[in-house]
């Protein structure tokens, strides 16, 4: 529930970046600053998961340079979309690209951009994938980057396959549970929400889900996805915190940003274990983490973020993707995590509208 | 509902020794005002168990009653990061409630073994603002190590489909709180049903009628029921032949030793529920707490301090019991009605059904308000469903299907005497015939508590050398000293002559309500005679602390 922060922090975290925008400039290091004039100051709310991001110091420090501070609140990008009062805001920054058409919509805005992207990744377990590989639902690239195949994953859900049942299980991972993914919850989390999009385009036959009959067909499986869990966290970095911390006998796969594990793997201490895997399913959703002007002066920060390298290799030190990802491989090969370059197979998410009824049919099913 | 804010006399005293010290774990939240506890350790109104006011170098944490072994720890926490970490102790069950309810605002965070149930009810959700996971602890069962070799468990871990047939066939003899007053006993029953339904995934409610039976044959073997773990532990601790082993969590069991050896500490293979011990930031906190929650965090999640943790037993990131590989977790059901289903299934069908003697003083001192309040008390273990929603702990501590509620009426003699059996067929008919009881109680002489004792423990003797396969207890109320009738000493004596006699008296704990000006010391040791425990209550809390009670029984 961490990411569940509340007002107050994202207030605090406005107070730390203007109290060291003013430091800089006492301290005379802001030449940059001074060069370009007055400085502009943004106002944004933007998904929790790029709090990180703004709060670097370094990330501070490149944007104060081009005339920029930037002070953001966090919200859900589900709330962003629809609930989040936008006025006094200069951008919103949710993550997911149909959150952004929706708030297009609703402002009249016409400046969309995605500086950066993250697509959804498995993270598992070196016996689990194995064990997968072994039974025809994961295989190893050329490069050796592990890739899980969403279909033969959904059939063996749908058969109500147990890791014990497996090819394989006695001597790799004999747990007596389904075989089932561990998400979020998909009434709070937009990682569940590309997990549900993702699920939704291989079970409606590999095309974008539209109609009400395709959204009826899906429907039932999409349910037992969620609902099978049992209980699931609210944010997303909560599985993926049980996944560092409490091994494959809890979390044998868990559904995340790619963001997250390279970021985990970059940092001074990770958590990850010796056996820790990243697969890829496919097809994969590429979360867009997607950029609304509100304001004029905001298209220069969509800009930057996506052109200025220095601030592009600080995203890829986040794990965010920018252009082609070539930056990102780059820097998650420093901290050895091999990342699949170029994403060939990855499904488009349905519309705004088709992906909040989806969800709400999904939550309607969890009752009280 | 009725106040929460009770514990153990005994407990109480245990705290107040200790509660002056830095980082001191007291007992009992408050909820509200004029609910505040009266027992020794917190002195009536001006009670220290409510927290002060919020300070930048104070975190006030409302914990479950498993952390005190963490304190010393702590202490090293307060020296490095300038915040004081003060827990206050409660049940896991009764303090997510309280979360819940929006009655924590005294506290700046929780550190509960698990969230899960916080989560499942109203409200829970919203009052958490952020979480970390600080170590973990399996639920698991510590077995005598000669059982667990009779039983093949030495070198490896049992199904839960083999739990199940030693507990039926007598092999297995355990202790076990009652999942619905205690976080252990609650993940012990979820982990069993969900393991047992052979489903691979989440509990659902329909599968709980069909867990049913082999959760009846598992209960066979409980032997030992409690209200909190520590209490089934210093049970278990003062009489280890009594039981072969012990439900609980895997830090609680690795101390423990049966026979001169250490417990053989086993997680069911085919899986079980890890309580994470997440340190919990409330909504409600202030901008300094959230400061000191934050340094408090990164200083436990250190790896010095995760390897102190470690030595308590918990697991950590740098070590603790074995690697986190040999325990498979099972799913935490995600919907309240199945939690409810399955705890209401387990009071009034599945468990072993209980005999209560309820042993309660009417003397001339109870008259006006405080008979009001015992009967407003009794008469709440009358309602079978506490509202729509049922909150758990309310209807589900009323009196259940299949028990046997006896009443021992006294002054300085005993007034009245009688038995109501509540009929499965007609619960409300039987829980009606209780109230008519509680209403007819009338406050008038003096106050024989002894004779009172004995005349409930020859009941109560007769039904455990009757039906040895049933939870026989005595609830002993007062509100006053012993004016009349034989003494404590007497009672004592008594007592011994019936163990010598081979009685099964060893088997019926009383459970004592001191109200009033009852003796809180010699009440305690009626407590501690009879393997029970003293509860203190105070004005307007005395449906609470029956309903702790119900906890034991």
């Amino acid at each position: 529930m961490r990411k569940l922060v509340g007002a107050a922090l994202a207030v605090l975290l406005v107070v730390a970046v203007a109290a060291l925008f003013v430091l800089d400039r006492r301290s005379g290091s802001a030449d940059a600053a001074a060069g370009a004039g007055a400085v502009t100051t943004l106002r944004g709310v933007i998904g929790s998961e790029k709090e990180d991001f703004f709060a670097d110091p370094r990330v501070r420090g490149a944007l104060a340079e081009q005339g920029l501070a930037v002070e953001v609140d966090t919200a859900g990008s589900r709330q962003i979309a629809t609930d989040v009062d936008l006025d006094g805001y200069d951008f919103a920054f949710p993550s997911s690209a149909p959150a952004a058409q929706r708030i297009a919509e609703r402002t009249g805005a016409t400046e969309v951009s995605s500086p950066f992207w993250s697509p959804m990744v498995v993270a598992t377990h070196e016996p689990v994938v194995q064990l997968l590989a072994r039974n025809g639902a994961a295989s190893q690239d050329a490069d050796g980057v592990w890739h899980l195949d969403l279909a033969a994953y959904l059939r063996m859900v749908r058969e109500g396959v147990r890791w014990e049942d497996l090819e394989g299980a006695r001597e790799l991972y004999g747990s007596p549970r389904a075989v089932l993914i561990t998400s979020t919850d998909v009434r709070t989390s937009n990682s569940a929400a590309m997990y549900l999009a993702g699920a939704a385009w291989v079970l409606n036959g590999g095309g974008v889900v539209t109609t009400r009959e395709q959204q009826e067909a899906v429907l039932p499986q999409l349910t037992h996805l969620f609902l099978a869990q049992g209980f699931s966290a609210a944010s997303s970095d909560e599985p993926f915190d049980d996944y560092l911390s409490q091994g494959a006998g809890a979390v044998p796969l868990v559904m995340a940003y790619e963001a997250q594990f390279v970021g985990e793997a970059a940092r001074g201490t990770s958590r990850l274990g010796a056996d820790a895997v990243l697969a890829y399913p496919d097809p994969t959703v590429a979360s867009k983490h997607t950029l609304v002007a509100l304001d004029p002066g905001a298209e220069r920060l969509a800009e930057l973020l996506a052109t200025d390298p220095e601030l592009t290799a600080l995203a890829a030190e986040h794990g965010f993707r920018t252009g082609d990802g070539s930056v990102l491989a780059r820097i998650a090969a420093q901290h050895g995590v091999g990342v699949q370059r170029s994403l060939t197979d990855v499904a488009d998410p349905p519309s705004f509208e088709v992906l909040e009824a989806l969800i709400d049919a999904v939550a309607a099913a969890h009752g009280g | 509902m009725g106040g929460t804010t009770r514990r153990g006399v005994l407990t109480c005293l245990a705290a107040a020794s200790t509660g002056a010290l830095l980082a001191g774990c007291t007992s009992g939240p408050a909820r509200g005002s004029g609910q505040a506890p009266a027992g020794p350790a917190t002195g009536g109104s001006a009670a220290p168990a409510v927290p002060a006011g919020p300070r930048a170098d104070v975190l006030r944490v409302l914990a479950g009653s498993e952390l005190r072994d963490v304190e010393p720890v702590l202490a090293g926490v307060a020296e490095r990061t300038g915040v004081r970490v003060e827990l206050t102790c409660t049940g896991t069950v009764e303090g997510a409630q309280l979360v819940a309810d929006g009655g924590a605002t005294g506290y700046d965070a929780t550190w509960f073994p698990s969230n899960d149930h916080l989560a499942l009810l109203d409200g829970g959700r919203a009052a958490v603002a952020r979480s970390e996971d600080v170590m973990s602890s399996p639920v698991a069962l510590g077995v005598a190590r000669a059982t667990a070799v009779e039983l093949g468990w030495a070198g490896r871990s049992p199904t839960w489909a083999e739990v199940v047939d030693a507990a039926d066939d007598g092999r297995l003899r355990y202790g076990m709180t009652s999942p619905v007053s205690s976080n252990s006993g609650f993940a012990t029953l979820v982990s069993a049903a969900t393991a047992l339904s052979g489903t691979g995934t989440v509990l659902a409610e329909e599968d709980v009628a069909a867990v049913a039976g082999q959760l009846r044959r598992l209960a066979r073997g409980h032997e030992l029921t409690a209200g909190s773990t520590g209490f089934l532990v210093e049970r278990f601790t003062a009489d280890p032949a009594d039981v072969n082993a012990l439900f609980g969590y895997e830090s609680v069991l690795r101390p423990l030793r049966a026979g001169g050896e250490p417990l053989v500490v086993l997680t069911p293979s085919d899986g079980t529920l890890t309580a994470e011990y997440p340190l919990t930031l409330l909504r409600s906190a202030g901008e300094e707490q959230q400061r000191a929650y934050d340094a408090v965090v990164a200083d436990l999640l250190s790896e010095p301090v995760q390897r102190e943790l470690a030595a308590t037993g918990r697991r950590t990131g740098t070590g603790g019991p074995a690697g986190s590989g040999d325990v498979y977790e099972l799913p935490f059901p995600n919907r309240r009605s199945t939690v409810r289903a399955l705890l209401s299934a387990w009071q009034s069908e599945i468990k072993k059904p209980s005999d209560v003697v309820l042993t309660v003083d009417t003397s001339g001192s109870m008259e006006g308000e405080r008979l009001v309040q015992l009967q407003a008390a009794l008469t709440a273990l009358t309602v079978p469903d506490g509202g729509p929603d049922g909150t758990a702990g309310e209807g589900l501590l009323a009196f259940q299907p299949r028990e046997n509620v006896h009443h021992v009426e006294f002054a300085d003699t005993v007034k009245s005497r009688g038995t109501t059996a509540v009929d499965p067929a007609d619960p409300a008919g039987s829980l009606a015939r209780i109230r008519e009881w509680a209403a007819s109680l009338r406050a008038e002489g003096g106050t024989a508590i002894h004779d009172a004792l004995r005349v409930a423990y020859e009941q109560a003797l007769a039904v455990a050398e009757a039906a040895p396969d049933r939870f026989v207890s005595v609830t002993l109320f007062t509100d006053g000293e012993n004016t009349d009738g034989s003494t404590a000493a007497d009672f004592r004596a008594w007592y011994g002559q019936q163990v010598a006699a081979g009685r099964p008296i060893t088997s019926v704990p009383t459970f004592v309500v001191v109200f009033g000006e009852a003796d809180p010391t010699e009440m305690a040791q009626v407590a501690a005679l009879t393997g029970g425990e003293a509860f203190a209550a105070g004005a307007g809390d005395l449906a609470g602390v029956f309903e702790e009670i119900r906890g034991y029984q």
